[in-house]
């Protein structure tokens, strides 16, 4: 009986972990991590925090061993600051792409402190929290050859496999885990009185009447409608709790990227708050799917999407030839196009 | 302890990193044994800091406006610090953000506010006469059209916000006098949410720090 059940999870946390994935989408995430720190990289300095050190005094040694950061290296620190830069244009670019990546992971761990290191030790929703742990996963996916610059490897690396797919969930679950723990924390602190009208009410005054904020006006009316808080309350809480479900749903990803960018707009044009890592919501796009439209909107006559063979076969082909039929016989074109179109996606 | 434990968990993950890419090569059942360990010291060490809410930086425990909206702002619950530049016959201009990069603006007040106190004398000369010079350098960018900030002026309006996103007070030279900053002031403020939702002005401001000190 015991052994059944440990098989049976066993079995579970396969199919889970090990589902196939496409290695166009782990390409998408790849880049898309590396250009998200970049922009952090090229939006702040972090090594010239380094050359300031009467602001270092209240931080302890054992925080500065952590981080192995020491005030008073500016110049050194700059040029980690440069090599994360390159490490991170490789990364995007798919040039060593697995190297890259575990070089940026350690100087992004490295230096992304200092932006708060002055006053607190984890530096978390200024933007590079998820950036060194998503990389050293995806360093551990082997490269696409097919979608990367160099080394450049056979077309076989375009098929789906499993040693795309975990790194892939694992990086969906870093950032289900924004909203998950945000969810933990509100219920832990304050419990059903996060969501109540009147807290809501007075977090937006709060930022509403402090002129030092960038967005007022919409806090403003929101405030005056004690109906609507209770409403964002509500569904604040009800949104954080339900992200996990991306992780194990291509359709919950589906729906939750878009409400996601948008609950992330609406909280910088309500709030004037901005959690640099909700952008990775990107990361549940499913870029296969979308080049896979692409590709028979761009076929000819493939305006029309899959209609695979319809207008060729009346109506009763499930092959995707579409223009080059003369009575029962296919010429060599049709039959190329049928092959590369997998019967999948034609039916 | 904890910066222990925090650094020990990313070295963890990262060695553990390393070993499923070295194991990629032996085979499948090597691989997966170990991606197996690899997936569960991840599960493990992030959700320790996510239910213990407990820093593991990069391990995150997410704690987002996890209170309560507060129902005054004051030094001690929910504290707000202005930043003022003082000129030589005493007007005060707020500061604009990018004035004080490559500090994050909020960062660094949230320094101030919790440490300058506690300086030395000469520590918290030296921490004025910084600041006093980046408000002034800012002021003068401003006042020639120029980005004020020396970090986003590469990026300019497309560099990443902060995790606040401030008010550009210095947006025309207008904004900013024709002559220099003397002196910089911080106040705490104090005030009630729901009295100055009626009433703006009903607030009160004292000084947090004031350079130079004989202001």
């Amino acid at each position: 009986m015991m052994n059944r059940l440990v098989e049976r999870m066993r079995r579970l946390w396969d199919e889970f972990w090990f589902e196939p994935a496409s290695p166009l989408n782990l390409t998408w995430v790849r880049s898309l991590v590396a250009l998200h720190a970049l922009w952090m990289m090229f939006s702040r300095n972090y090594a010239a925090v380094s050359g300031l050190p009467i602001f270092w005094i209240s931080i302890p040694s054992g925080l500065r061993w952590r981080y192995l950061l020491f005030p008073g290296h500016p110049v050194f620190e700059q040029s980690l600051q440069t090599i994360a830069i390159i490490a991170l244009v490789c990364v995007a670019l798919g040039v060593l792409p697995r190297v890259a990546c575990v070089v940026a992971s350690l100087l992004v761990y490295h230096l992304a402190p200092l932006e708060t290191f002055i006053w607190t030790p984890t530096p978390f929703a200024r933007g590079l929290t998820l950036t060194p742990l998503i990389l050293v996963v995806l360093a551990c996916a082997p490269g696409a050859g097919g979608y990367q610059l160099w080394p450049r490897s056979p077309a076989s690396d375009h098929e789906p496999s499993w040693r795309y797919g975990w790194p892939l969930r694992l990086t969906w679950l870093f950032v289900a885990q924004i909203y998950l723990f945000a969810a933990f924390a509100k219920a832990e602190a304050s419990g059903w009185r996060w969501s109540s009208a009147e807290s809501i009410r007075r977090w937006l005054l709060v930022f509403a009447l402090d002129p030092r904020w960038r967005f007022h006006s919409l806090a403003f009316w929101l405030a005056a409608h004690p109906t609507l808080c209770l409403i964002i309350g509500i569904v604040t809480v009800v949104l954080e709790w339900s992200v996990v479900l991306a992780v194990f749903s291509k359709i919950a990803r589906a729906i939750l990227l878009p409400v996601l960018l948008a609950f992330a707009v609406g909280i910088m044009l309500i709030l004037s708050i901005h959690v640099g890592e909700t952008w990775l919501v990107l990361t549940f796009l499913d870029v296969d799917r979308l080049a896979q439209r692409l590709r028979a909107w761009k076929r000819p006559g493939g305006a029309s999407g899959h209609q695979c063979g319809l207008n060729s076969f009346g109506g009763a082909g499930r092959r995707c030839g579409v223009q080059h039929v003369t009575g029962n016989v296919l010429d060599e074109s049709e039959q190329i196009e049928g092959q590369l179109c997998g019967p999948a996606r034609c039916q | 302890m904890t910066y222990l434990i925090a650094a020990l968990g990313f070295a963890g993950f990262v060695i553990l990193g390393l070993i499923v890419i070295i194991a990629g090569g032996r085979g499948e059942a090597v691989s997966r044994r170990w991606i197996n360990c690899f997936i569960a010291y991840i599960l493990g060490v992030s959700f320790l800091a996510g239910i213990s809410q407990r820093d593991l930086w990069p391990f995150s425990y997410w704690r987002l406006m996890q209170r309560v909206g507060p129902t005054e702002v004051s030094d001690s619950a929910y504290a707000v610090v202005q930043a003022v530049a003082v000129t030589s016959n005493g007007d005060e201009y707020p500061i604009d953000y990018r004035a004080w990069e490559p500090f994050t603006y909020e960062e660094l007040l949230t320094w101030l506010m919790r440490n300058v106190n506690s300086l030395s004398g000469p520590a918290r000369d030296s921490v004025g006469a910084f600041l006093l010079k980046k408000t002034e350098s800012a002021r003068l960018a401003a006042r020639a059209g120029q980005w004020p900030g020396v970090v986003t002026r590469r990026l300019r309006d497309l560099a990443a916000p902060s995790h606040l996103l401030l008010a550009r007070r210095w947006q025309n030279r207008d904004d900013v006098p024709n002559t220099a900053f003397v002196g910089i002031r911080l106040y705490w403020e104090h005030w009630n949410v729901e009295t100055r939702a009626r009433d703006p002005a009903a607030m009160r401001r004292t000084i947090l720090y004031t350079f130079p000190a004989q202001q």
